[in-house]
């Protein structure tokens, strides 16, 4: 099916951030104007969900070139499921910052750069070729560059440098393991490269590529042990644009490996699965580990993220139906979730002023709907029922026993637990205890909302998640058969 | 609202059981009923009331109803009390959901809300520190437990392939001959165990006591602790009557009813003395599920509802002392019967008589019966003689207790004097605990009615008609011998009950499971700030140093695995001018790395760029060499401007040496040579047509240009360009912004 | 000529990283150069060693080169110019601020005390208790370079 709506979610956000970049100085203009933009966005995404739901893989041929010669956009289910999410973060991180940024950084390009980062993130969702998902990663990538660092202040410089280099090295061996594929198989179309790998006398010989595309999308989705950038420079950065980078960032390096490993790279599982598998474990480990250790509510949140990813990793490398749907299921209860507690970060902030968790308690007296908030969320996170992130556990879980993988679920059990703990100690330290500190500020009721939102959706996807497991595990046999994938993009051949 | 919604719902439970579902569950029918709610998963809300169910849900609903009574008058003009009862009403009805559910995964549910509520509960007085700590112990406790009652579930799951209890329990020896048996009784029990705080996993119960005193009656009379012997009695006809059984839940019971009744007497809160006493009763009925005889599954029914009523009533007597005298200390309290609380001591003296498992009383009724259980035939003799040492002992020092709190506390001459004059409670607090004193002697007297309410438990437990006989004298019998040498144990216990307790006074708290516990938690906490010292706090260079490593790393072991299918033998000619190219690159490439000045530097790599470019050049890609000469060119040239603009003293290098080369040196040659490995796969022809030479012979006639790289690059790719043009754009609004903001002034 | 390219991209690699792992900033982003140049060659490596000539149609008979690797790389070196750009501006900023090409540790450290020194203009809290608070532009303090 070939519907030029695919290309929607890419070329409004670029036209939007031109228009957005070009009127920086007034600020209705780019804050109605960017909250009307992601809201039209999110509708087009909607539609597109609908779409492939009723009619199959969506494709558009940019410039009308046929595959696997020009360049396609394809949109199957996944892709349509996480252009729905990063739709909804778009719109509800923006909520928030609209009500909380600073002039300066709003007239210098905020919401510019904010629409060129989501051009990128979606980018990535929707292209079928290679090198294509790379150009996008580095829209994404350099949109972020300039959002990690804007305001300039010193932590973000030192952050940014971080977060930068390392993922210049990733952005290299990108290019390098795309030149090493293409001399391999002579195209860079993902539906031809599967055909082209499952057809080769000695698949063998893409193991190797593979194993850099390991490395590549493991720095960008923060994989154990190529994650430290993350915690070193996402807390420095502005809360709206840690609560982005925190739900949609590393989920588009999620979403390669899911892509690329479920429909290119999948000759040897023994070896190339077995890995992600193993880098799961310890990524799930040594996050959640590192996060306990933190007595700061954002840096807290951040070194989630990587203990977080893992279990989608995990998903993904059972290479089942049933692991691949929980890992889909996983990664829209996630992006939601740890969104919602990074805004509820930015409420508390607006509160105390401060995200130390020494310098605040007893916010459950005065603030109660942001303990409420507060609690449905991290209990979500942590996986407790009946939220999003209970199911989102209970499908990995049981994915995992069916197959035998005990050993890295015994891990996701025990990191589980440990979620809960680090959890309740921002609970403990921010909502209980003397209340601190002495000038508590009001917070506006507005500011509320897209938490209020983001919180809903994980009552909603655990209480009615029936709908979103159906979705997700259409999604996963899609993804595992691939057949429908190359059907549609190369046709009947 | 919420007390009302409360105080509406139990009695509506209440009443909804006795009279809907009665009739049905006392015929030996099930009242089943079930919705999908998530199908997909295999999960359902199901409701599943057989005898079990009912029984518990009875107390849960019954006492429930008392519990939001008394705490009307308990938490009247205390702050945030309408909080209070939301989550009062949440932990009944996930108490509630727990035992009526007929779906493994709706338990768990519910099962993991009343940890929530109890947390809320328990931390209810947030701005104590005790209460936070309490709460914090009773969370991670109960969670390490749910999580392993997850995995047992679905172990569960994929042996028999549902999670509907009716489904199990209709094919009850399933699990019992599967491999993952023993995973599974593993997980489930230690689930229950630190839920039914069973040794050592009752380090939570006491710090549970910091919940406001209502709370506590329920949480040790029909709620949490009770769930998790709902749960063992739930799954005793599909894995008990075998010997890993009567191992793991047996002899945990024996270990934690000794514990807990003979640590509750060194108590000197009323309060913590009661939790201990609960642990003790807890490990008698998990003991007695582990024996798992039928006479053993009658014990366990009828002393659940012993222990629910008379610990209920005692808790909310605590919560009366308290708020009569002003305090809770043991030491302080005494002869309280003459003193102004008469009624209360009434009330206390027969649910205390009923502890100590004295006639006309329930608690004798129960006690005959666990005498007997432990004396019958047990499916192992050496059994036996563990479970009459352990009942018996526990019994004895059970009594003791019983007799401090009856006979100290209210009726012995004290000369202590409490905080305030002691006084009575209103009618909302003093009803309560004697409607439930009333129960223990309705019961006691009339053991027929109390029979007729577990019969169905007993046969669900039993996963049979189960005929047995409650009555309140059985004649001279053995066990009333043995009864009569328990109370007398019992008043020797009391009489020399300070020599008894002085070891637990002076026994060292690391070798307490509290103490255990403390030290596990210092460690991680502890233990995770180093590892984020040691892993985090890091210079950039240790983390690309980890980062690159790991990459080369991975990629050797690949190739290594996989070293037959690197090319080797077949090269190519090779001209002169590309050798001389290539030796100014690798010069160039070493004289960067190498010259000490940084222009120095940045000037080789100019070099570098523009014989990259040369190289283009020979392998026949004139449009790539001039655009890379030219990129080259401005790339240096904002090299040396942003050198240029810094201060010089900035520039000059300050840093104490470069720290280990060898480490550096290593990563570089391992990088350097899977990226020259690399490079060998990649110059290789592709065993397929390149879908390049569709681009070659299409170009001039579809496209219309003769330069096909000019082609691709505006027509048949002509996205990618759109995004290099855009990521042009971005880094220049990103340059724009950087040098901007953040000045002195300005800052953001 | 295979094992000379391969040789070419070796070196660049082991030397981009060896410079990368430098403290001193200016030689990480030069070092980046360098890793950017193989990975430019790696990719035209694809297109095989060359058998024909530049594929610009009407200039002569015979084969010619694969284009598609040059289209590739052209966009890869533009889009490599773009970040090195703004990297290279970034690297002056924090140069600049910090008054050091020294990279210093991450926001998160309890750093050195040199680099505390430095980095006191922050103001930014770290883990709770250690609060590094020290008056923006104190003697010593990073900001006074500028």
């Amino acid at each position: 099916m070939s519907s030029p709506l695919v290309f929607l979610p890419v070329l409004l956000p670029l036209l939007g951030g031109i228009v957005l970049w070009l009127a920086r100085r007034s600020l209705g203009v780019g804050r109605w104007g960017s909250l009307a933009l992601a809201a039209v966005t999110l509708g087009v995404e909607v539609a597109l969900l609908g779409l492939v739901r009723a009619r199959g893989v969506q494709v558009m041929f940019a410039g009308g070139w046929v595959p696997p010669f020009g360049i396609t956009l394809v949109v199957d289910l996944t892709s349509a499921i996480m252009l729905v999410v990063s739709g909804i973060v778009g719109l509800c991180v923006l909520g928030h910052a609209v009500q909380t940024l600073d002039p300066d950084r709003e007239r210098h390009g905020f919401y510019a750069l904010y629409q060129f980062l989501f051009m990128g993130i979606n980018g990535a969702f929707v292209t079928g070729d290679i090198f294509n998902l790379f150009v996008f990663f580095e829209v994404m990538l350099i949109a972020s560059y300039a959002l990690v660092s804007l305001g300039s202040e010193p932590g973000q410089l030192r952050g940014g440098v971080h977060y930068l280099v390392t993922n210049l090295v990733s952005s290299t061996l990108f290019v390098a393991a795309v030149g090493t594929l293409y001399g391999l198989a002579g195209t860079l179309n993902l539906a031809d490269l599967a055909v082209k790998v499952a057809r080769a006398p000695d698949p063998a010989v893409f193991t190797i590529p593979a194993a850099v595309f390991i490395v590549v999308f493991g720095v960008k989705s923060a994989l154990f042990p190529l994650y430290f950038w993350l915690p070193a420079s996402y807390p420095a950065a502005p809360l709206p644009v840690t609560a982005v980078f925190a739900g949609m960032l590393t989920k588009v390096g999620v979403y390669a490996v899911l892509r690329v490993f479920s429909l290119v790279f999948t000759h040897d599982p023994g070896y190339l699965h077995a890995a992600l598998l193993v880098v799961a474990g310890f990524t799930m480990l040594l996050g959640v580990l590192g996060a306990v250790g933190y007595d700061n509510w954002k840096r807290i949140l951040s070194v989630h993220i990587v203990s977080q990813v893992g279990y989608m990793i995990m998903g993904i490398g059972f290479l089942s139906v049933a692991g691949l749907a929980a890992a889909i299921f996983f990664i829209v209860h996630q992006i939601l979730v740890k969104t919602a507690l990074f805004l509820i970060a930015g409420l508390a902030e607006r509160a105390t002023g401060a995200y130390d968790l020494g310098e605040m308690g007893g916010l459950a007296g005065r603030y109660p709907v942001m303990a409420s908030l507060f609690m449905v969320a991290g209990l979500s996170l942590a996986g407790v029922p009946p939220l999003s992130g209970f199911f989102g556990k209970f499908l990995l879980i049981r994915a995992g026993l069916a197959q035998g993988e005990v050993a890295v679920v015994a891990v996701a059990i025990v990191v589980s637990f440990f979620t809960l703990y680090s959890m309740m100690k921002i609970w403990r330290y921010a909502f209980w205890g003397e209340e601190k500190p002495a000038g508590l500020r009001p917070v506006p009721a507005a500011l509320y909302l897209p938490a209020a939102a983001l919180v809903a959706f994980s009552v909603v996807l655990g209480l009615g998640g029936e709908a979103l497991l159906v979705l997700s595990q259409q999604a996963a046999a899609q993804l595992l058969d691939g057949t429908a994938y190359v059907m549609a993009v190369l046709g009947a051949r | 609202m919420a007390f009302a919604l409360g105080m509406g719902l139990s009695i509506l439970a209440f009443l909804a059981l006795l009279a809907g579902a009665g009739p049905q569950v006392l015929a030996g029918r099930v009242v089943a009923w079930s919705v999908p709610w998530m199908p997909s998963a295999g999960v359902n809300l199901s409701l599943y009331i057989d005898g079990l169910a009912w029984f518990f849900g009875l107390l849960v609903s019954g006492i429930g109803a008392l519990v939001f009574t008394y705490a009307s008058a308990y938490m009247h003009g205390a702050e945030r009390v309408n909080r209070f009862f939301w989550y009062l009403l949440l932990f009944m009805v996930s108490m509630l959901g727990l035992v009526l559910s007929g779906n493994l995964i709706l338990l768990f549910v519910f099962w993991e809300l009343t940890t929530v509520s109890s947390y809320l509960l328990i931390g209810f007085n947030y701005e104590r520190p005790e209460a936070r700590a309490g709460a914090q112990r009773s969370l991670v406790v109960t969670v390490v437990g749910g999580l392993g009652l997850l995995a047992a579930f679905v172990l569960v799951l994929l042996a028999t392939g549902s999670l509907e209890v009716a489904d199990l329990l209709a094919d009850p020896a399933a699990l019992r001959g599967h491999p993952s048996y023993g995973a599974i009784l593993a997980l489930l029990a230690f689930g229950a165990f630190t839920k039914s705080a069973q040794f050592p996993f009752h380090v939570w119960l006491p710090g549970a006591m910091e919940a406001p005193t209502p709370v506590s009656a329920y949480l040790h009379s029909a709620t949490m602790v009770k769930a998790g012997v709902f749960l063992l009695a739930r799954f005793l006809p599909l894995l008990g009557g075998t010997l890993p059984w009567l191992l793991v839940v047996g002899l945990t019971g024996v270990a934690t009813m000794l514990a807990g009744a003979y640590l509750a007497l060194s108590q000197r809160n009323l309060k913590a003395f009661l939790a201990y006493t609960t642990i003790g009763q807890l490990g008698v009925l998990t003991g007695l599920l582990g024996l798992g005889t039928l006479p053993a599954v009658v014990a366990a029914m009828a002393q659940t509802l012993n222990h629910a009523l008379y610990k209920g009533a005692l808790f909310m007597i605590a919560g009366n002392v308290e708020h009569g005298t002003g305090t809770r200390d043991l030491g302080r309290l005494g002869g309280l019967a003459r003193r102004g609380m008469p009624r209360t001591a009434a009330t206390a003296l027969v649910v205390a008589l009923s502890m100590a498992g004295l006639p006309p009383l329930l608690g004798f009724v129960s006690k005959e019966l666990i005498l007997e259980a432990a004396f019958g035939p047990g499916a192992h003799g050496w059994a036996s003689a563990v479970f009459v040492l352990g009942l018996g002992l526990n019994g004895a020092l059970n009594l003791a207790a019983a007799v401090v709190l009856a006979w100290d506390l209210f009726f012995r001459r004290s000369r202590v004097t409490p905080p305030h004059q002691p006084h009575e409670p209103g009618r909302a607090m003093a009803a309560p605990p004697a409607v439930l004193a009333a129960g223990v002697l309705g019961f006691g007297l009339a053991p027929a009615l109390a029979e007729r309410v577990l019969q169905p438990a007993v046969a669900a437990v039993a996963a049979r008609p189960a005929g047995f006989h409650l009555e309140l004298w059985h004649g001279f019998t053995a066990e009333l011998a043995v009864g009569l040498l328990v109370i007398a144990s019992g008043l020797v216990a009391y009489r020399y009950l300070a020599l008894l307790v002085a070891p637990a006074r002076v026994w060292p708290p690391a070798l307490q499971p509290i103490g255990w516990y403390e030290a596990l938690v210092g460690a991680v906490e502890r233990g995770t700030r180093r590892l984020n010292d040691l892993v985090q706090h890091r210079p950039l260079r240790h983390h690309l140093t980890v980062v690159l490593l790991a990459a080369a790393g991975f990629l050797w072991v690949t190739l290594f695995l996989h070293w037959r299918v690197l090319p080797w033998g077949q090269w190519s000619p090779v001209g002169p001018e590309f050798v001389v190219v290539a030796a100014v690159v690798v010069a160039g490439a070493l004289a960067t790395t190498l010259l000490r000045t940084g222009l120095g530097a940045i000037l080789s790599l100019g070099v570098v760029g523009y014989m990259v470019s040369l190289m283009y050049v020979i392998l026949q890609a004139p449009d790539l060499a001039l655009t890379q000469l030219l990129i080259e060119t401005l790339t240096v040239v904002l090299f040396v401007a942003v050198f240029a603009f810094l201060p010089r003293a900035a520039l000059r290098w300050a840093g104490s040496g470069y720290g280990s080369r060898g480490a550096d040196l290593a990563a570089a040659g391992l990088v350097g040579a899977g990226a020259a490995a690399l490079a060998l796969l990649a110059v290789t022809e592709p065993v397929f047509p390149r879908i390049s030479d569709y681009f070659v012979a299409n170009s001039l006639e579809l496209a219309g240009g003769k330069n096909v790289v000019n082609v691709i690059l505006v027509d048949f790719r002509g996205l990618d360009t759109m995004g290099e043009i855009t990521v042009l754009a971005i880094a220049a609004a990103g340059v724009f912004a950087l040098l901007r903001l953040g000045k002195r002034g300005s800052q953001g | 000529m295979e094992l000379v390219l391969a040789l070419v991209i070796g070196v660049l690699f082991g030397t981009g990283t060896f410079l990368m792992l430098r403290r001193n900033l200016i030689r990480v982003v030069l070092g980046l150069g360098l890793l950017s140049h193989g990975a430019n060659l790696m990719l035209m490596a694809g297109a095989g060693v060359p058998r024909g000539r530049a594929p610009i149609l009407g200039a002569g008979a015979g084969a010619v080169v694969d284009p598609l690797p040059q289209a590739l790389v052209l966009t890869a070196i533009v889009i490599g110019f773009g970040v090195t750009a703004f990297l290279l501006v970034l690297a002056y900023r924090h140069i600049a601020t910090f008054g050091d090409v020294d990279v210093l540790g991450t926001p998160m450290d309890p750093a050195p005390a040199r680099v505390q020194a430095r980095a006191a203009a922050d103001g930014e809290r770290t883990v709770a208790g250690r609060a590094a608070s020290r008056p923006a532009g104190a003697p010593g303090g990073g900001g006074d370079f500028r």
